[in-house]
């Protein structure tokens, strides 16, 4: 009985169908995203930064940590595309390595602050009374600290690394991220398909999941391209405050943070690992504002 | 007679207001309480005896007990956070691990800085959000709109930091018209101040344009076009007093936003601040010091808040009823 409750239903491809003009939602958002010059550059953009960090052992002219006296300092040239640094490492390898740590932090800070938001979110928004209230009053506590404040205090507590920033960020991310979830959840908690699976007597955790949960992804997909910004964002930011990775490693924060000793002398070590920053983030705006008009979500 | 009408319509909204002002002054009571629970919390789960770590490892096993036995930490948690959010109440932030000065004289010494920072970024926002996204709104679809529209999206997307180091470089580097680092004074906060306030302005920008359009659209504004009269009259007295309700209300927002930038902008322009020291602390891992800058922080954040509500409620009577 659930089973048949439960079988996602296909519109366009349902036996006996009249017309195939009915498309699936994810399909029409698609088209309209086809349409979107703007989100378009941001999801060639972000395609081709995330294709060349991967690629980064094949594409980096040199290793990113090997230092070589010879060139020290060296503006850019056709040898070294971005220049060098001080110890003679190529800024270009670097840059291209960085990628590496500094989007994979900010995805992975993101995954955890929306893994914990979701189920937060989720079960607060569809249980209602006690739970909701307690839960909501703390989340309530939580959004009254600055964010970097609590950011960094986190860090301060967790100690200093990689790791430890993803947790911080993850962690001051998940109350706003509880919030919004719940929101999402007040508003398909009560329809008519929830209250038929309920009335079936579908247990409530499959409810959550299979009902509630797949109806809010939509809404869920543009939260996520906002906070993936301001990820990459602060992530990199933590490791300019010297939260983050050790010294040789390339990270962007890190490499700001490093060439901010020599700004006077050599403004490429600085001036490339920060456009790196700005083009991934402005590439995942151009994309998220494009998403939010293409699954016609109202702005937050 | 209309005057007593007038006057009894004073006192009733004086009524209103103080009873307004007055329940959200109760709801800070919580909202204070659990910032204060949550910020002691957390540092209670830290790993590592704080009277080991203030003696930096050196001291003997007597001392230690003797430090434990000063600071309290052999009495039970609930006790600890009484005697804590007692000491609190008298402004008493405790002392700092290292530097030994009380960590509420610290804070307040370099908060002046921070807060002179922070209000020249919000005025810049406001002036540069607010009139860049008029501007945009009533060139819609023009290439000014999308001009501006680009640039607002560049700019959440420029890090703080960077652009810091970008400005240091050109004007400091190149054109010499700042010294690289420190320097007080106006004419040195105008670079930070631009640097902690892009983003916000950038928000400002898209958030007043879409405001303005919803505006534009009303009945009243056609009525005010329909009387005859000039456009820049029109979007001066009529749309904008209205478009800028919804703009006022995420100012109390960006105060948080802007005390946390600090910590980036104060690094990257060497100001010292409430963000240098928060960073700082954090450095040496001392938790009075911490403590004392977050619940600062956000105490400061909430108060910010209490007062952009209540002069929103001065402003929209709606908000008042509720």
């Amino acid at each position: 009985m659930s089973q048949a409750i439960t079988g996602r239903i296909r519109p366009g491809r349902a036996p006996g169908a009249i017309t195939s003009d009915v498309r699936s939602p994810w399909v029409l958002a698609w088209r309209r995203l086809r349409r979107n010059g703007s989100a378009l550059v941001g999801l060639a953009g972000l395609l081709v930064v995330l294709l060349v960090t991967l690629a980064a052992p094949r594409l980096a002219p040199y290793d990113p940590i090997q230092t070589d006296y010879n060139h020290i300092q060296e503006p850019p040239s056709t040898l070294h595309k971005f220049g060098t640094d001080d110890l003679g490492r190529d800024i270009f390898s670097r840059v291209i390595w960085g990628g590496r740590e500094s989007i994979g932090a900010a995805i992975l800070a993101v995954l955890v602050g929306m893994f914990c938001g979701i189920l937060i979110g989720l079960v607060s928004g569809y249980r209602g009374g006690v739970i909701d209230n307690i839960v909501q009053r703390l989340v309530d506590i939580m959004l009254a600290f600055p964010v970097i404040l609590l950011m960094l205090s986190l860090a301060a507590i967790l100690g200093k690394g990689l790791l430890s920033i993803i947790l911080s960020v993850g962690i001051a991310y998940m109350p706003g991220t509880a919030r919004f979830v719940r929101g999402c959840v007040l508003g398909v908690r009560n329809q008519d398909f929830v209250e038929a699976a309920r009335a079936v007597g579908v247990p409530e955790r499959r409810i959550m999941l299979r009902h509630v949960l797949p109806n809010t992804v939509s809404s869920l997909i543009v939260y996520t391209s906002i906070l993936l910004g301001g990820a990459v964002l602060v992530t990199a930011g933590l490791s300019y405050l010297g939260l983050g990775v050790a010294p040789p490693s390339p990270e962007w924060g890190a490499m700001l943070n490093y060439g901010r000793n020599f700004l006077r002398f050599a403004w490429w070590m600085s001036v490339f690992p920060g456009l790196a920053i700005f083009i991934v983030v402005m590439c995942i705006n151009l994309l998220g504002d494009g998403l939010r008009d293409a699954l016609d979500i109202k702005g937050q | 007679m209309t005057g007593i009408w007038a006057n009894a319509g004073h006192l009733l909204m004086w009524d209103v207001m103080t009873k307004f002002v007055l329940r959200r002054l109760l709801l800070l009571i919580p909202t204070l309480l659990g910032i204060i629970l949550m910020t002691f919390a957390m540092f209670k789960l830290t790993p590592g005896d704080p009277a080991e770590i203030m003696l930096q490892g050196k001291g003997t096993p007597q001392q230690v007990a003797a430090l434990r036995e000063q600071l309290g930490l052999n009495q039970s948690v609930l006790v600890q956070f009484g005697r804590y959010v007692w000491r609190l109440m008298h402004g008493d932030l405790g002392l700092s691990f290292f530097g030994g000065f009380p960590v509420r004289d610290a804070i307040l010494a370099r908060f002046p800085s921070t807060l002179q920072l922070a209000a020249a970024a919000m005025a810049f926002a406001l002036v540069a959000g607010v009139s860049l996204g008029v501007l945009a709104a009533t060139a819609r679809h023009k290439w000014v709109d999308n001009l501006i529209m680009t640039l607002a999206l560049g700019g959440l997307a420029i890090p703080q930091y960077w652009l810091a180091a970008v400005f240091i470089i050109v004007f400091a580097v190149v054109l010499k018209w700042v010294p690289v680092l420190g320097g007080s004074g106006p004419k040195y906060l105008i670079l930070p101040a631009i640097c902690l306030g892009l983003s916000p302005a950038a928000s400002l920008a898209r958030l007043t344009r879409s405001s303005v359009l919803d505006v534009l659209h009303n009945d009243f504004t056609r009525t005010a076009r329909a009387k005859g009269l000039a456009e820049r009259a029109v979007i001066l007295r009529h749309v904008l007093r209205n478009a800028l309700i919804p703009v006022f209300t995420v100012i109390g927002l960006w105060f948080g936003a802007l005390l946390g930038g600090s910590v980036f902008v104060e690094t990257a322009f060497g100001r010292p601040g409430l963000g240098t020291f928060a960073l700082a602390a954090i450095n040496n891992r001392d938790y009075p010091q911490i403590q004392g800058t977050v619940i600062f922080g956000a105490v400061f954040v909430v108060l910010a808040n209490l007062v952009v509500d209540v002069l929103y409620g001065f402003l929209d009577p709606r908000i008042r009823q509720e």
